[in-house]
């Protein structure tokens, strides 16, 4: 491929996908319980009313609210520029698997302080379980990444993602971490089971009540980081199947770019068929659920440092 | 008073050194002669001045061959003050001394405002004595100069703990503190006394702790691990810091347990130590204390008891690091073994760095609110923004988010977990160090999570109390110091790159091996921390600073005004990881109704959640029981009764005949 033609495709990815991600999960949710759904463009319309609204702060607020939309805004942005969701390398360099964990901690510890700084109930709880949520499935999503950088001799991620014809690892790790990124990234992005986020009591949300306080703008920024988020884990995921299909049945590049994005939309007909079929888990259940992701995660472990070779 | 320093015979950092002990020498004398009037601007001055001389002294060694010199007037048989200055002790000496520097600041507004309740002759007497002790403990080149100013700084430490000692829990940190030095103590002078019998000799640079020699070598590190405050022995670190002074914690945390850190490393690694056992002890002891001290401080109520438990979290990260290092060393692997010992020293000075820094934020916190309850806490963001910034610097910094030094050391441990993976074969170490790295990942959780609420808590949201409503800003001296120790941590992430590759020379020089290709941390910091901070500012810019904003009040679902009381408290924000973990935090909710029978509307409802230590309650409570019991008992030997007495040393005289005929 030529670079003009993967950065084109890579923009275009990085405009388009996100939104179209939380679209086509309402769309699907819809048509599973029989409605007619919002279009596909909703989000953009949606996106576009709250680029008009005037904001509305709470006189509590400090600094570090209206600091925490921009930074997390930045902080997603630039993950998706030096994390490999798109089958081929990534435009920034520095793209360690502990720089992509820590730098989402970032983000997290931000949220979690502009969810208390207003003084209301509601974010501050709703903090208190993203942080319990997000600190268990931690352990499972670095196990996972580790496994396969043990596999491939590098924390690298361009280098662990890089579709190599002899890769360190085999079929059954990418599957394994696969399984263990999407589980990890329904927590991470409390999508049911674990959150349901169409409820409108903010005393049992997780994502939706920490953005309690924020409107107009303010809002709009933190519902494009989420899609962001959500756009980089579901596209991690799929990397992981895509690579394990690779192994099989090797295919061009061109075919990788397009099943990529054909992957990450699957994954999310996935999030909504859960969302359509299962309930909310109770709060005390949820931990039972992470032990799934943590399962899968030390599967893939067991197996690479089984097989995966010494290096020096 | 003559030390035997033969000036003419010394360069110029030795020089600048034994002037700087000197100087502390004559404050902590001069500061008790004076008494009451004893001037705080004067004493900081006095105490910061030799700082700076070691700082200079400190650079002008650093990569340079050592410098040894000995106080020979000062001698007993083959007992003699010795010291040397060589790299690794350069890197503690200049964070010893620029925590020295910013404590001395600090200390100014902290004991103004402290005025009558802290004795300031007696502070500056035992601080100044502290710091020179210090200082000769870590460049001491034999045992005995070891043990004598090891004593010495313990003892300064406990009489500055005990600074306000009019208080009945400050009495019992500061004996529990005691207990603590002298249990280390006793094991360090035993390890001392049995490589002395099996080197000849009391300097360091005779011993070697290969092969048969590692069970003194497990004497000297378990005192190390009490010292430092490892787990199981980690009690003392919240008592102490809790009830030491403010700037006191920022040294005792920030330096007095790197100085036990940078012991081990001299004797253990410098020592050629290859025992597995060794590197075990260090490896689980840090896992354990890493995950223990995050999980504590996540439920504690007291400011400073918090940073204490994380405290505890942090030497467990640095003596990991060490731990690993002996692993590689033990096993052959000179890359992970480099790596892990560059890890541990850089984490040990960057934590020096945050945690002297969040335990000034914290004094500052408590004097301008006259509480460190954070129950009593809450709202300070509008009225002190400089604290809260240089707060969630230092969070940031301890819970290793990037771009801060505290994400560059980490790195360097994970990266040496991940190479350890690649160098063994066996399965079992492989399948340790991912373990080891799935821990180090949860205890990331678990600080970001134990930081997040002590600033939400502290900072954020109303005030609770009428003192925290009314707190502010205490000027220059206090938000000075706080400013710099927060700059140093941001400029040594930015500089990671350059700054590791050091420490790693420098462990590469102290593990004696040659200079192989070392992975080196090579993300570009100071690019992406640049390029971060403009498109930051472009989307605040064009976005957010574009759109109208209306101020009103926090969302309450149209109730009504919102109370500070219906804000998260600082219990409730952890509860649900203390019931995740109510094994080991033995987290119990009591809960007590009245008039439960009126199902909806009962007349009264109490609940508590209570939190205790398992090691408190279950192994040392009734050792402490023990010793009490068979004192009691020991006891009634001593009855007054002169008769009594009388027959004691008549049976003791027939035990002597009697061993004496048999012999």
């Amino acid at each position: 491929m030529t670079p003009v033609f993967s950065w084109i495709y890579f923009l275009l990815c990085l405009i388009l996908v996100p939104p179209l991600v939380l679209s086509i999960i309402g769309k699907t949710k819809a048509r599973l319980q029989n409605r007619r759904g919002p279009v596909l463009l909703q989000v953009f319309y949606d996106w576009s009313k709250l680029w008009r609204k005037d904001q509305t702060l709470s006189s509590t607020l400090s600094g570090v609210f209206r600091s925490t939309a921009v930074i997390n805004t930045v902080i997603y942005l630039s993950v998706a520029l030096f994390v490999p969701w798109l089958a081929q390398k990534p435009p920034i360099d520095g793209d360690d698997l502990f720089l992509l964990l820590y730098s989402l901690a970032l983000a997290r510890f931000l949220c979690l302080l502009a969810s208390m700084d207003a003084g209301s109930a509601f974010g501050a709880f709703a903090a208190s379980r993203e942080a319990t949520l997000s600190l268990l499935v931690e352990p499972a999503f670095m196990l996972t990444l580790v496994a396969l950088a043990v596999c491939s001799g590098s924390t690298s991620l361009s280098s662990i993602f890089a579709f190599s014809i002899n890769p360190g690892a085999g079929p059954e790790v990418w599957f394994l971490g696969g399984i263990a990124i999407f589980l990890c990234g329904l927590v991470e992005l409390s999508r049911m089971p674990i959150d349901d986020p169409t409820t409108h009591l903010e005393l049992t949300m997780v994502h939706e009540a920490m953005i309690v306080e924020a409107s107009g703008r303010n809002l709009l920024l933190l519902e494009y980081s989420y899609a962001m988020k959500m756009t980089v884990f579901l596209g991690l995921s799929a990397q992981c199947f895509l690579h394990a299909y690779f192994q099989f049945l090797p295919v061009g590049a061109i075919w990788l770019c397009l099943l990529s994005v054909a992957g990450i939309f699957g994954l999310a007909v996935l999030v909504a068929l859960i969302e359509a079929l299962s309930v909310k888990l109770r709060w005390r259940k949820a931990p039972e659920f992470i032990a799934y992701a943590l399962t899968m995660s030390f599967l893939a472990c067991l197996v690479s440092i089984a097989k995966g070779a010494t290096f020096r | 008073m003559n030390l035997g320093f033969e000036f003419g015979k010394l360069n110029f950092s030795a020089t600048l050194f034994a002037i700087a002990i000197f100087i502390w020498m004559i404050q902590s004398v001069i500061s008790l002669l004076c008494g009451k009037k004893c001037r705080h601007d004067f004493s900081s001055f006095l105490f910061a001045l030799p700082c700076i001389l070691v700082l200079i002294a400190a650079g002008a060694s650093w990569n340079h061959p050592p410098v040894s010199f000995e106080a020979s007037t000062i001698m007993f048989g083959d007992v003699h003050i010795a010291e040397k200055i060589d790299s690794l002790s350069a890197i503690f000496l200049s964070l010893l001394s620029v925590i020295g520097i910013a404590t001395s600041a600090f200390s100014v507004s902290y004991l103004k405002h402290l005025k009558g309740r802290i004795n300031p002759s007696h502070y500056w007497s035992a601080i100044s004595a502290f710091m020179l002790s210090m200082c000769m403990v870590i460049v001491s080149a034999n045992a005995p100069t070891f043990l004598v100013f090891w004593e010495l700084m313990s003892l300064s430490a406990l009489a500055l703990i005990a600074s306000e000692h009019q208080q009945e829990d400050v009495q019992k940190s500061a004996f529990i503190y005691l207990i603590a030095t002298r249990t280390a103590t006793a094991f360090l002078i035993a390890g001392f006394i049995w490589m002395h019998s099996i080197a000849g000799s009391w300097g360091f640079d005779s011993w070697s702790f290969a092969g048969k020699n590692w069970l003194p070598a497990l004497f000297i590190a378990i005192g190390l691990c009490i010292k430092s405050g490892l787990w199981p022995f980690h009690l003392s670190l919240p008592y102490a810091y809790t009830a030491a002074p403010s700037p006191v914690s920022a040294l005792m945390s920030g330096v007095m347990s790197k100085v036990a850190f940078c012991a081990a490393v001299r004797f253990l690694v410098v020592g050629q130590v290859d025992s597995l056992v060794i590197a075990g002890v260090f490896l689980g002891a840090g896992l354990i204390s890493m995950f223990w001290g995050i999980l504590f401080s996540l439920v504690q109520q007291d400011l400073k008891r918090l940073l204490a438990y994380s405290s505890v979290e942090n030497n467990g990260v640095i003596f990991c690091g060490l731990g690993l290092a002996l692993v590689g060393q033990a096993m052959n692997h000179p890359i992970v073994s480099a790596l892990a010992l560059a890890a541990s020293i850089f984490h040990s000075i960057n934590h020096g760095l945050f945690k002297a820094l969040l335990f000034l934020s914290a004094g500052t916190v408590e004097t301008a609110a006259h509480t460190r309850d954070l129950g009593l806490l809450g709202g300070l963001a509008s009225r002190m923004p400089i604290t809260l910034l240089c707060f969630v610097v230092g969070a940031a910094s301890i819970c290793a988010l990037p771009p801060s030094n505290g994400f560059a050391s980490k790195w360097l441990l994970y990266s040496s977990l991940m190479n350890e993976i690649w160098c063994s074969s066996e399965l079992t170490v492989r399948g340790l160090a991912l373990v080891s790295i799935g821990i180090l990942g949860l205890v990331g959780g678990l600080s970001v999570f134990s930081f997040a609420r002590a600033i939400g808590v502290a900072f954020l949201g109303n005030p609770r109390s009428e003192s925290a409503a009314k707190a502010s800003e205490l000027g220059v001296f206090s938000w000075l110091p706080q400013i710099t120790l927060a700059c140093l941590c941001v400029i040594l992430g930015l500089c990671a790159s350059f700054v590791t590759g050091q420490v790693e020379l420098l462990a590469c020089a102290t593990l004696k091996i040659p200079i192989t290709s070392t992975p080196k941390f090579q993300m570009p910091m100071p690019q992406i921390a640049v390029l971060f901070f403009v498109s930051a500012m472009l989307v605040y810019h064009l976005i957010l600073k574009t759109s109208k904003a209306r101020k009103y009040v926090t969302w309450e679902c149209g109730f009504g005004s919102l109370s500070p009381r219906m804000q998260v408290s600082s219990v409730s924000f952890a509860q649900p990881i203390a019931r995740i973990f109510s094994q080991i935090l033995r987290f119990k909710l009591l809960v007590e109704i009245k008039g439960a029978d009126r199902r909806h509307f009962p007349e009264y409802v109490k609940v508590e959640p209570q939190t205790a230590s398992i090691l408190e309650s279950k192994v040392y409570g009734p050792l402490v029981q023990m010793l009490r019991t068979l004192s009691d008992l020991l006891a009634k030997l001593q009855a007054g009764s002169v008769h009594l007495y009388l027959l004691y040393l008549c049976l003791t005289l027939l035990l002597i005949v009697a061993v004496g005929t048999k012999l």
